[in-house]
């Protein structure tokens, strides 16, 4: 097991560096210098001041020279502003990750928890009516854009409706009572939630058929009807541990999309999450913002991973660690 | 007794079982065939889909404007089947450009195998897990001039297009690569891949000649079923703003200013969204049906 852990860490250690390598030369490439913004609005600084300025900020160097600059504060724990907020990035971006974490945790958990039993339910009786009413919805939600189902939400229970507010998130005053505020912050997080819940069911309950399927064709299941364990018993306790770990690790692979998922949402229901900080601080500039919140993404992503594979191991004891590392 | 059946109708004949498939098709057919000819369509009308015309915004449905007029009082039905052209090419020209990514990538791993293999397949796992997103919209946000295009090139509607092929297919090689990598590990052991080697064949004879065209109906399949999800991204970001810029038209781009229009005209919102949702469902259900056609064996329709 520590082995393991320690061949994983090294992992993530890797792709993050590989990524702030890579993102960091790529937003050297982004529209816009930071300097010129900076002047822009000052009529009074002259070419000499914008030398100086480069010089002062150390934009006037190599841009690999820059970025090893900054991962080495980055390695100390200090990964700088956000020119934006005018504050460390990690404190834009920390409750910004917690309130993400929210919208994806809860549009995991009802998806797993109706995608789960729905696609054991229907691989239980392949071609029939019903499967194929829940295979017609499944590559529905595949195929409708996200942000354009969260603009029908919106029309619908926001403008037409007038039932839900179209975006936002609570913000309680101190002193309303818990109940209330509870209450306020589903109101808010009932649509991005269903939206993000609605556009990961149709993957989810695929998946979940497809392995069912598979396992119900092989020989043990065979064997568990031929001496007449009950169809309900065959089901939940020969083929559904078999098929989950399958499973789980495609879930897990699915947290990166998950997390574009989440993006769009965000951005659509002006949800303080991280995906729409990161695109906003694309928009404005704020380079920082958004090369710390990519790798804060990529990071969290990556981490989701590698809990799910250890929980794989959990349910399944045919996986063991040693040849997952 | 019938008579003696080709491999080619066999396949017509069980991809016609799949009536999802069929109707599918007939619709991208006939899609793609008003979106290409859109152009001549207009001139027939006597309507210039780009011309702008603030005295005749956001009109009802009329003998002269099929579907009615955006914000900008321009011909919503012609946008549409513009938009449409941008949306198909970037999806279909996309699909195959990942499609030749990943084959490469999965046949070069699966045949070499040691640890080309292991690196290459490590690197396409970690893709996979990536938030790719958010990586997208920096790529497509980069500015042309700083790695040294001139604005003369960057700013061609063409330059715009191939730009955002490349941006999209990007995400698509990952699953191609694995598939095809699958597929090379079980026909490299085959009689007729062992018979080439005996022969002589170089390795990348056998890759190219003999296993790639082999595993030619699952590359089909899924190429068939990224494409849907290529149109998807393409229209996600020029949503946002960063794929096909306006005045050029796209479904993802005909929905940015729907949003804050929503109460004034809500048709507007729809027919982009809904052409995007039935045009990768599509995709997806043409996929589905090639795939009980080209590999009766595949683990659904048992």
């Amino acid at each position: 097991m520590t082995r393991y852990l320690a061949s994983r860490t090294v992992q993530i250690a890797l792709t993050l560096a590989i990524m702030s390598l890579v993102v960091y030369l790529l937003i050297g490439l982004m529209p816009g210098d930071p300097i010129e913004m900076m002047i822009s609005g000052n009529p009074r600084m002259t070419a000499e001041d914008a030398k100086n300025l480069r010089a002062l900020y150390g934009i006037d160097k190599p841009l690999l020279e820059r970025y090893l600059a900054w991962a080495h504060q980055a390695l100390q724990g200090n990964f700088g502003f956000s020119r934006s907020f005018h504050r460390p990035v990690m404190t834009v971006l920390w409750p910004r990750l917690l309130n993400t974490l929210e919208l994806e945790g809860w549009a995991f958990l009802i998806a797993s928890v109706i995608a789960l039993p729905l696609g054991m339910w229907v691989a239980a009786r392949p071609r029939s009516k019903a499967d194929y009413l829940v295979n017609l919805f499944c590559f529905a939600g595949i195929s409708v854009p996200t942000f354009w189902f969260a603009l029908l939400m919106i029309s619908l229970f926001a403008v037409k409706l007038g039932w839900l507010p179209a975006g936002g998130m609570a913000d309680p005053r101190a002193g309303t009572p818990l109940l209330v505020a509870l209450g306020q912050g589903i109101r808010f997080a009932v649509l991005p939630v269903a939206t993000l819940t609605i556009v990961q069911l149709g993957i989810y309950t695929r998946f979940m058929r497809g392995a069912m399927i598979e396992t119900l064709r092989q020989d043990y299941i065979r064997t568990a009807r031929a001496k007449g364990a009950s169809e309900r018993r065959v089901l939940m306790r020969h083929a559904f541990r078999n098929a989950l770990a399958p499973v789980l690790t495609i879930l897990a692979l699915s947290f990166g999309a998950l997390f574009s998922g989440a993006m769009i949402t965000e951005t659509m229901f002006a949800w303080p999450g991280m995906g729409a900080t990161i695109y906003q601080a694309i928009q404005t500039n704020d380079f920082n913002l958004a090369l710390v919140g990519l790798l804060l993404a990529t990071f969290t992503t990556i981490v989701g991973n590698l809990l799910a594979d250890i929980a794989l191991v959990a349910v399944d004891p045919r996986v063991s660690i040693v040849d997952r590392a | 007794m019938s008579v003696a059946t080709s491999p080619a109708r066999l396949v017509w004949r069980r991809f016609q079982q799949h009536r999802l498939a069929e109707v599918s098709l007939v619709f991208l057919v006939v899609l793609l065939a008003l979106s290409l000819a859109a152009p001549l369509l207009a001139q027939l009308r006597g309507i210039d889909p780009s011309l702008t015309d603030l005295n005749h915004r956001l009109e009802a449905p009329s003998a002269a404007h099929w579907l009615g007029t955006d914000d900008l009082g321009r011909d919503l039905f012609q946008r549409l089947l513009d938009g449409g052209r941008v949306s198909l090419t970037v999806g279909i020209a996309g699909a195959i450009l990942s499609a030749i990514l990943g084959a490469i990538i999965g046949v070069v791993a699966g045949y070499l195998g040691g640890r080309l293999d292991s690196v290459l397949m490590r690197f396409t796992d970690g893709v996979i897990a990536l938030p790719m997103l958010p990586l997208l919209i920096i790529l497509a946000a980069i500015d042309p001039a700083k790695i040294g295009i001139p604005t003369s090139v960057s700013q061609t509607e063409t330059f715009a297009l191939y730009r955002i092929v490349v941006i999209v297919s990007l995400t698509g090689w990952t699953t191609v690569a694995r598939l095809v990598r699958a597929e090379t590990l079980s026909l490299k052991a085959r009689d007729f891949a062992r018979a080439a080697t005996a022969l002589g064949a170089r390795p990348a004879r056998i890759m190219f000649r003999h296993i790639l065209p082999n595993a030619a109906g699952s590359l089909v399949v899924s190429t068939t079923m990224s494409i849907g999800g290529l149109i998807l991204l393409e229209s996600t970001l020029s949503f946002l703003g960063l794929g096909t810029q306006p005045p050029a038209a796209s479904w993802g781009n005909m929905l940015t200013g729907a949003q804050e229009l929503l109460q004034e005209a809500p048709t507007l919102a729809m027919w982009p969204g809904l052409l995007i949702f039935l045009t990768v469902i599509a995709f997806n259900f043409l996929g589905d049906g090639l795939q009980d056609a080209l590999d009766p064996r595949s683990e659904r329709r048992t």
